[in-house]
């Protein structure tokens, strides 16, 4: 038997909800949610900071095609490939050997970047990949070379934090 | 007489050069052409009712995305995640959960498709009506992903099914799932009534869209 006074109460929670702020993120026209910080290995501590794990950033001016990314990516999604780009010659890269990744099989684990001993890869917020076809999912080491428009890398927000505080 | 240049040649060359770039052939009306009535007035009746109607029912489709979600793993939970009050999916149209397969319109695959299931998702996929799109979510479904190398798994939705869109990830996030389903509005605006994609705008995106 539900009392009649009952109802009266989802009213009063009803017209009380409207003076609320509003709950839903207008998402995809205004940017919200996302961490300011992303994944990326601190050289002095020798551990990777948490933060935002997206699209690949990769520096090719640091990158040595060691290929010590894609024997760690083996074990796991098979996601990195090394591939020769002539057209890029750097002095440390002598072979000209660069990662590409296949980010339909990549799991953004970010094991990647903990092996890195040369700091080269980091990962960006750009999360934003869905694509048409699934060709497109592969990603040049060019691609992967264009810096991410937002945030920083976590360990220096960390360190400002820290600075902060104490 | 190997080093003689053919006039002719240099003449076209100079001629193509002072006219310019010219555009496709596609673009540029013959001058002879012999004007036939009826295409005057199947084109008449295109810009006057053909246009106008491709133009309401896609509104229509874009904006009542009924999904069936085949749920085998965890990319299912990102999906309740974005029907949830913060990343509100239904202000594009997309409902939750819906009850029947017949009255639906999109297929989210999330999860690893086993070869048990992969029958089971064609007769899923049959028994939706036209027009229909799939959306490939995770590294299980569009590659196999971490179970790339096992026997049992199949490696990727698309040789079953045609896949519209891929969402990449493990699983993908929210945002990356909200981006799939604008990404695929945008190619269900460039379809014509019996549900082919006519042109190909929907390729170039903006760059809005693809940041972040």
């Amino acid at each position: 038997m539900v009392k009649p006074i009952a109802i009266l109460n989802a009213v009063k929670s009803g017209l009380r909800h409207l003076f609320f702020s509003r709950v839903t993120r207008r998402y995809p026209e205004v940017e919200s949610g996302l961490p300011e910080t992303y994944y990326s290995f601190d050289p002095k501590k020798g551990v990777a900071t948490a933060g935002w794990k997206g699209r690949h950033y990769l520096e090719l001016d640091k990158c040595t095609g060691c290929q010590l990314c894609s024997y760690m990516c083996d074990e796991i999604s098979n996601a990195i490939i090394m591939v020769e780009v002539p057209e890029l010659k750097f002095e440390q890269n002598k072979k000209s050997l660069f990662p590409s990744i296949d980010y339909g099989r990549c799991v953004f684990c970010g094991l990647c970047v903990d092996t890195c001993p040369f700091e080269a890869l980091h990962m960006t917020p750009e999360v934003r990949l869905a694509d048409y076809d699934r060709n497109k999912l592969y990603y040049s080491p060019l691609e992967l070379s264009i810096p991410p428009s937002v945030g920083k890398p976590s360990y220096l927000v960390g360190k400002r934090r820290e600075a902060a505080k104490s | 007489m190997q080093n003689e240049v053919d006039s002719k040649a240099v003449e076209a060359i100079m001629q193509s050069r002072a006219e310019g770039p010219q555009p496709a052939g596609v673009l540029v009306g013959k001058v002879n052409e012999v004007v036939k009535p009826k295409r005057v007035i199947r084109r008449i009746v295109d810009y006057l009712i053909g246009e106008p109607l491709t133009y309401l029912v896609n509104w229509g489709r874009l904006y009542s995305l009924w999904p069936t979600h085949v749920e085998t793993a965890c990319c299912s939970v990102e999906i309740g995640a974005s029907a949830g009050p913060k990343w509100d999916i239904e202000r594009f149209g997309v409902l939750e959960a819906f009850g029947s397969l017949r009255q639906c319109d999109l297929m989210i695959v999330m999860g690893t498709v086993t070869r048990k299931l992969a029958p089971r998702l064609k007769l899923i996929w049959d028994q939706m009506p036209d027009p229909k799109f799939c959306i490939a979510m995770g590294a299980c479904a569009i590659s196999g992903g971490l179970y790339e190398q096992s026997y049992n798994v199949i490696q990727g939705v698309n040789k079953i099914i045609p896949v519209d869109v891929y969402i990449p990830g493990c699983p993908p996030p929210v945002h990356a799932v909200i981006d799939g389903i604008v990404k695929l509005q945008e190619k269900i605006r460039c379809m014509d009534l019996k549900g082919r994609v006519v042109s190909e705008s929907y390729l170039r995106l903006s760059p809005k869209w693809r940041l972040r």
